[in-house]
């Protein structure tokens, strides 16, 4: 079975945040996630470790966010030139058929899920990896 | 008188030795010379004399004379005798011999030198016609007798052969002269061919010009057939026409181009045939003179006459010859015109085709003045049509003609009617539009205004106006002036302003130069007044429903995002069996239905700004009211060192929602605090300013910034935060924003990332 390793959450609400890394605790394919409360920190720590070789699996990515929102942290992550293939899948409560008009046709967008996030869901996320 | 007895054999031997003596002679002065010193000697005469008829047959003059032996010579007193005069002048007119005995009973007789008293007078006469006369005269009374008259008769019939002959070769060596000059001189080609047998034709003689023209030497020529000479294509044409002129026994005249391509070099001969005795055509004779010259000007003049001829017959005017005003000849573009055959037109006068009356009035028939004037001509269907006329008269042959130039004008004048009618609709148009016309210089004067253009800028009238220089007085930009098929506004002369519509175009000059503005302008200044409102109206509808259409997603995202975790937490208690797990995340359970409540709260106090749009505005001393809201920030205030400037005078009022007002200064000061920089002491700025219909209030730090570039569109949207805050909802600046536009506001940001953030409020005050 494909185990998904190092799953970047990022998330500015904390319970939301908690809520995804539980729901991938007690999924036998995901494991060890890291978190980020907004796209700056994610883009950061990426830049720093996926030239490395420390690329993750998988981003979980949230629209709303302060200091570098969802799209924010896409623009910079296609500016980062990373040559591994690391899937995002948009993770978020909002239903407004622009983002996900928006997030559908970006070319480092895997897939768009509403939350809560469920063992539905991530058997979803296995499928189109 | 012994010696004037002659015998016979005398006699036979005198006429012997004169015809021996007149054989030797050739000139007629040797002839005469010799016939009188034989006579005088031989006979053994006193005198003697000859006389020749002069060339005008009027009077004998007297060639020769010889006196007998030692006398002295007469003198030439008688040297001219007239006609009939005297003996002598009779004797030549009667031609008949005579004798006088006795000079003194004769009453014609005119004493010589002396006095003689007989003579004998002989003409000389040849086949009737006297040449001259043998006249001898003698001292004595009848000396002469009859055998003296046998032997000077016979002598004078033997002196005229002589003298005819004598003067024939004269004449034939002086034309036989006179033909070798013209021969070798004349600019003619002359030349002799000898027909031989077989049709050869031979040169046998050519002149000089011949040589000349065909370039060649007489070797060349003389003694060379036809076919030697020129070339075969040639020689077959010169043999045809010598044919013709052998078999038709006529002389002939004929043209031949001797030239070489465009040289062209054209001769034309006349040849004729000379035939001998027995009919046979020995010669042929030819004289041929160069033509090329003259057939080229033959070649012009009548290319001349058949442009003349073409330009007459083909002209688009009608053109007649008048000779004392009647027609006598015209062109084919006449009879289009008059709807007449030739027949019909000439020998006529032009005013039979005419009316009885012409449009002013007076008779057809009348003389007409002037060399151009219009005039009306009837066709042979009776139908009218109108003409422009132009005679010039000219001189032919010192005979007086007229020539009429005759222009059909009918199409021009039915042009020039519609035209007017054309111009008569422009006018009702122009004076009862509603729309203002105008035609103006480029320089910025009016030349025509319309009186709707003169009410619709306000002045009194039409001269008025015009005399406006319209780049200062009309427009307020003069860029507009060139903007035609636009809008844009006018000045009317008490100065108020319109919005007129134009839609001009330019007239310009043959050369390209603009010359006129036309146009039309419509006062739209209702119409767009109405349209302005209608915008605006459509905007607030669209910016109602576009924050309307947020706001639900808003709602959906904020509700969703609660209920997605408690959700998730209730399956996630209801699993876990660690009770410490459990009561970290009742806890989490515990404050995000808090946040829901908040987040519910929130989104009910903005419905309710939203909703309040009618809510009581009252006017505020706007000071008063900012020193409230800092006193409920005071505690902040103080605690973060913060200095706070306020610049706003004391009496300044404006219309406001009160409770609003509140709301949007604690929220600029919050934030003003909250996103303080640590490393400065923070320092705010109030200030207000009134201005004409509005109050601009500004609140400005010196914080943290925000990126504008990176957030600027986000800055009043709601749940956007700029800052890694905890404290950060998204919340305030949305709030804000909608506060200030319920009170008909506007807000906007300036802000750069540690250059501190400038809010500016304007306050609108119209209403």
């Amino acid at each position: 079975m494909k185990r998904i390793k190092s799953i970047y959450v990022v998330e500015d609400d904390p319970i939301s945040s908690y809520v995804i890394k539980l729901a991938l605790q007690q999924h036998p394919s995901f494991e060890d996630s890291l978190e980020f409360k907004n796209g700056k920190e994610a883009v950061d720590y990426l830049a720093q470790h996926a030239i490395k070789g420390q690329a993750p699996g998988l981003i979980l990515l949230d629209i709303n966010m302060p200091v570098l929102d969802g799209w924010g942290f896409l623009d910079n992550f296609s500016g980062l030139q990373i040559k591994a293939d690391i899937p995002v899948v948009m993770l978020t409560s909002s239903i407004n058929p622009e983002d996900i008009a928006k997030a559908k046709s970006h070319e480092l967008v895997k897939g768009y899920l509403s939350k809560p996030l469920n063992k539905a869901k991530l058997d979803e996320i296995l499928t189109f990896l | 008188m012994l010696n004037t007895q002659i015998k016979e054999e005398k006699y036979l031997d005198i006429i012997n030795q004169f015809a021996l003596g007149l054989l030797s002679q050739s000139t007629i002065k040797e002839i005469l010379w010799s016939v009188i010193d034989n006579v005088v000697s031989k006979l053994d005469f006193y005198d003697c004399a000859i006389y020749l008829l002069d060339d005008q047959g009027e009077n004998l003059i007297q060639v020769a004379s010889q006196a007998y032996k030692n006398r002295t010579p007469k003198e030439n007193k008688a040297a001219l005798i007239k006609l009939g005069t005297g003996i002598v002048g009779k004797v030549a007119l009667q031609k008949k011999a005579k004798i006088t005995n006795d000079t003194s009973l004769d009453k014609d007789y005119i004493p010589d030198d002396q006095f003689r008293f007989s003579e004998i007078t002989i003409p000389i006469i040849h086949e009737d016609e006297l040449i001259g006369i043998i006249d001898s005269e003698h001292p004595d009374k009848d000396f002469f007798q009859p055998i003296h008259l046998s032997i000077l008769t016979t002598i004078a019939s033997m002196v005229a052969i002589k003298v005819v002959q004598a003067r024939h070769l004269e004449n034939l060596a002086e034309r036989e002269q006179s033909f070798d000059l013209i021969y070798s001189n004349t600019n003619d080609l002359i030349f002799l061919i000898a027909v031989e047998p077989n049709k050869v034709y031979r040169i046998v003689s050519v002149n000089r010009a011949y040589l000349d023209l065909s370039k060649r030497s007489k070797e060349d020529v003389v003694g060379k057939t036809v076919d030697e000479i020129w070339d075969k294509e040639r020689a077959s044409v010169i043999r045809k026409y010598f044919i013709q002129a052998i078999t038709t026994k006529k002389p002939i005249t004929y043209e031949i181009d001797f030239g070489k391509g465009e040289d062209r070099t054209i001769v034309e001969t006349k040849l004729t045939p000379v035939f001998d005795k027995r009919g046979r055509c020995t010669n042929l004779s030819g004289v041929s003179r160069d033509i090329t010259a003259a057939k080229a000007t033959q070649s012009e003049l009548k290319q001349e006459q058949e442009k003349y001829q073409l330009l007459f017959s083909k002209a688009r005017d009608a053109i007649l010859m008048l000779k004392n005003d009647i027609i006598i000849e015209c062109n084919d573009r006449a009879l289009e015109i008059f709807g007449r055959s030739r027949e019909e037109l000439i020998g006529f006068k032009p005013n039979h085709f005419s009316p009885k009356l012409q449009p002013d009035g007076q008779t057809s028939s009348r003389k007409t003045i002037g060399d151009s004037f219009q005039w009306v001509h009837s066709k042979k269907d009776g139908s009218l049509f109108t003409v422009e006329v132009m005679l010039s008269p000219f001189k032919l042959e010192n005979e007086e003609y007229t020539q009429a130039l005759v222009r059909d004008i009918s199409d021009r004048i039915k042009t020039e009617q519609v035209l007017r009618a054309s111009e008569k609709r422009y006018r009702t148009i122009f004076e009862n539009s509603l729309d203002g016309i105008y035609k103006s210089t480029p320089e910025g004067k009016f030349v025509e205004v319309s009186p709707a253009l003169v009410n619709m800028l306000g002045y009194s009238s039409e001269e008025e106006l015009l005399s406006i220089d319209i780049k200062t007085q009309l427009y307020f930009k003069t860029e507009d002036r060139i903007k035609h098929d636009n809008q844009y506004r006018l000045k009317r002369k008490d100065g108020a302003e319109i919005w007129v519509e134009d839609h001009g175009f330019y007239q310009y000059d043959n050369s390209g130069k603009k010359i006129f503005h036309h146009g039309i302008l419509r006062d739209v200044t209702a119409k767009n007044q109405k349209q302005e409102e209608l915008q605006n109206l459509l905007n607030m509808t669209s910016d109602q429903n576009k924050r309307l259409q947020n706001f639900a997603h808003i709602v959906s995202h904020n509700i969703r995002s609660h209920s997605a975790n408690l959700t998730s937490l209730v399956s996630f208690m209801e699993s876990t069996k660690d009770e410490d797990e459990k009561e970290k995340m009742f806890q989490m359970l515990k404050s995000s239905t808090s946040q829901l409540e908040e987040t519910i709260k929130n989104l009910n106090e903005i419905i309710t700004v939203n909703q309040n749009l009618n809510k009581p505005i009252e006017r505020r001393n706007l000071l008063s009211e900012i020193e409230k809201t800092l006193k409920i920030l005071s505690g902040e205030i103080h605690q973060n060192k913060v200095s706070v400037k306020i610049q706003v005078p004391a009496d300044l009022k404006i219309n406001v929602i009160p409770a609003y007002l509140d709301s949007i200064m604690l929220n600029l000061v919050d934030n003003a605090i909250k996103y303080r920089r640590r490393d400065l002491k923070p320092k705010i700025t109030i200030k207000a300013t009134q201005l004409k219909k509005s109050v601009k209030l500004v609140v400005s730090d010196n914080g943290l910034g925000i990126d504008m570039k990176a957030h600027g569109d986000k800055i009043f949207g709601m749940y956007n935060t700029f800052h890694a805050n905890e404290d950060a909802r998204g919340f305030g600046l949305y709030i804000t924003k909608n506060q200030v536009e319920a009170m008909k506001g506007k807000i906007e940001v300036k802000s750069e990332v540690n250059q501190g953030t400038k809010f500016i409020i304007t306050f609108d005050e119209a209403h």
